[in-house]
């Protein structure tokens, strides 16, 4: 895979599942598997944590919108770690909001949210070093 | 001249000095601290178990005109009395938000607001001593207070003291037919009234202080036996900001200790003669409430000596709240009280909630407390509970 259309591929799937993990609090809240302050309390957890990275991302694709360069062509093993630790991260965050809403694992909400930032603490390291290697162009 | 302004002089010295303490108000040392002593033990004992400080102690002997005078204004502020229909336990709202609290017809109804005895007098600061037991409040009669005397007692809770609270009330659940409860009391006074007859003894919350969730209060008849008690639920947290509650009532015979009254029933007594179908009507609340719940329920203590039953309902889905989506958890308490021709159902419900899809497995995944939020539910709830019952142990009787 060459290097833009790499960078375009794992920004816009960072973008994706940011929002839709937030349409997911949404419709758990909108079902009645939270109540109003739990929502808005993972929503104040977990949108800062994604939203750093997506406005990174954002701001490279306004830049880049018609730029076509392609750039050299990356091993596949790079493509595969970049590719894994986003989802890896998105699906973390993804099985601890379903165990909060199935009452599975954690005992309280008061659970959901420490595991919640330790999950962050834990991903953002490597996710953030990808991301910030990948578009960092954008605060040049 | 001389003669005469030395004369007046001294007129003057000798009125003042006369004067001087017949204006003071009336007081009487020895007695009081007889009466906070036992009132220190009583509240200690009981309720607040030293986590209670009493600020403030106030006495004056009630003087005929001040009382009219106060009377008057009562009756020109427009306080009306209550419709003799009225039912025991019914509770009547007030004029300007206040809630008042009707008994039965014959007896006196205790209404909130200004208090026609004019109050000023000793001040005194009293720490709550370490005491458990339930300390006998009628032997103050003994103490020689006289009729017609109000004492207040201003009480001061300190944060965290429900938990401590609630070990004690279980307590003496257990230990007492009737439990004496006041709960969630942070700030609030303590009238103690003395009438003919009767003492009465109220919780006067304090302005501003929305702290209180909820009074119980009992009737004792002549031979000392409780002929009612009714558990006071929050309307919301407003709802008795000027409010008195009625805790004991009490008739003549004071030197009763109020231990020897609610005395457990020892293990093998028979069912009480008042009631000898009281068996029976227990097995029948049993049964029902199991059918009722759908066998969801959990029996966690069932005293025959003391007609108590306590029970833990887990699955219920909006049934408090009112939102499907929400799963409750109800402790229920049924305390049956077995009198000559009736028998009174007490029921005191403590629920918690939780959100998510699926139903918590544990007890601790409902972490959100009904009350006060859902307060007026859970109070509805239970005197549908109540309704619920008395039909069914009516038709158990009726079929024999």
């Amino acid at each position: 895979m060459v290097e833009m259309k790499h960078r375009f591929t794992l920004g816009g799937y960072m973008v994706v599942s940011h929002f839709v993990l937030i349409l997911l609090l949404f419709g758990i809240f909108f079902t009645r598997g939270m109540n109003f302050a739990e929502f808005t309390t993972s929503l104040a957890i977990i949108v800062p944590m994604f939203a750093s990275y997506t406005t990174v991302i954002i701001k490279f694709m306004i830049r880049h919108r018609s730029n076509l360069e392609e750039g050299v062509t990356l091993r596949k093993a790079y493509v595969f770690l970049s590719f894994l630790i986003p989802t890896l991260f998105f699906f973390a965050v993804l099985v601890m909001i379903g165990g909060q809403v199935f009452s599975i694992g954690f005992e309280n909400f008061e659970e959901f949210k420490k595991v919640l930032g330790v999950t962050e603490s834990a991903f953002g390291v490597y996710v953030g070093y990808f991301i910030y290697a990948m578009f960092r162009d954008v605060k040049e | 001249m001389r003669k005469t302004s030395t004369l007046t002089v001294l007129m003057v010295l000798v009125c003042i000095a006369v004067g001087y303490p017949l204006s003071q108000p009336v007081t009487h040392p020895t007695q009081y601290s007889r009466v906070i002593k036992d009132l220190n033990e009583w509240i200690s004992g009981t309720m607040f178990d030293q986590v209670l400080t009493i600020t403030k102690i106030e006495y004056r002997k009630p003087e005929e005109g001040n009382r009219k005078k106060a009377e008057e204004k009562i009756a020109r502020s427009g306080k009306k009395n209550p419709p003799e229909t009225a039912n025991a336990g019914d509770r009547i709202p007030a004029e300007g938000g206040r809630k008042k609290i009707a008994v039965d017809p014959e007896e006196e109804v205790v209404v909130t607001g200004e208090s026609p005895v004019d109050f000023r007098g000793i001040t005194e600061i009293w720490d709550v001593p370490d005491a458990d037991r339930l300390s006998p409040i009628f032997n103050l009669m003994s103490f020689g207070m006289k009729l017609d005397e109000k004492h207040v007692i201003q009480v001061c809770g300190k944060q965290g003291f429900e938990d401590q609270y609630k070990r004690l009330n279980k307590k003496y659940t257990r230990q007492y037919l009737c439990p004496l409860e006041v709960k969630l009391i942070l700030k609030a006074s303590l009238h103690l009234r003395v009438h003919p007859g009767k003492i009465v003894l109220e919780f006067v919350k304090e302005k501003g202080d929305t702290q209180l969730k909820h009074v119980r209060y009992f009737f004792l008849d002549e031979e000392g036996e409780t002929v009612d008690c009714y558990p006071i639920p929050a309307m919301d947290n407003t709802w008795n900001m000027n409010g008195v509650e009625t805790v004991i009532r009490y008739s003549e015979r004071f030197k009763i200790h109020l231990d020897e009254l609610f005395k457990r029933k020892k293990p093998g007594e028979p069912p009480s003669d008042f009631f000898p179908m009281m068996d029976k009507i227990q097995e029948c609340v049993i049964r029902h409430l199991t059918e009722f719940y759908a066998g969801k329920i959990k029996f966690t203590e069932i005293e025959e000596e003391v007609y108590l039953i306590k029970f833990i309902v887990r699955g219920l889905k909006g049934k408090i709240t009112g939102q499907k989506g929400m799963h409750e958890r109800l402790e229920v308490l049924l305390v049956l009280f077995p009198l000559k021709d009736r028998m009174k159902i007490l029921c005191e419900l403590d629920g918690k909630y939780a959100t998510g899809w699926a139903a918590p497995r544990s007890d601790q995944e409902y972490e959100y407390d009904l009350e006060p939020k859902y307060s007026m539910n859970l109070h509805i709830y239970g005197k549908q509970l109540l309704l619920r019952l008395k039909d069914i142990i009516k038709r158990e009787l009726e079929n024999g």
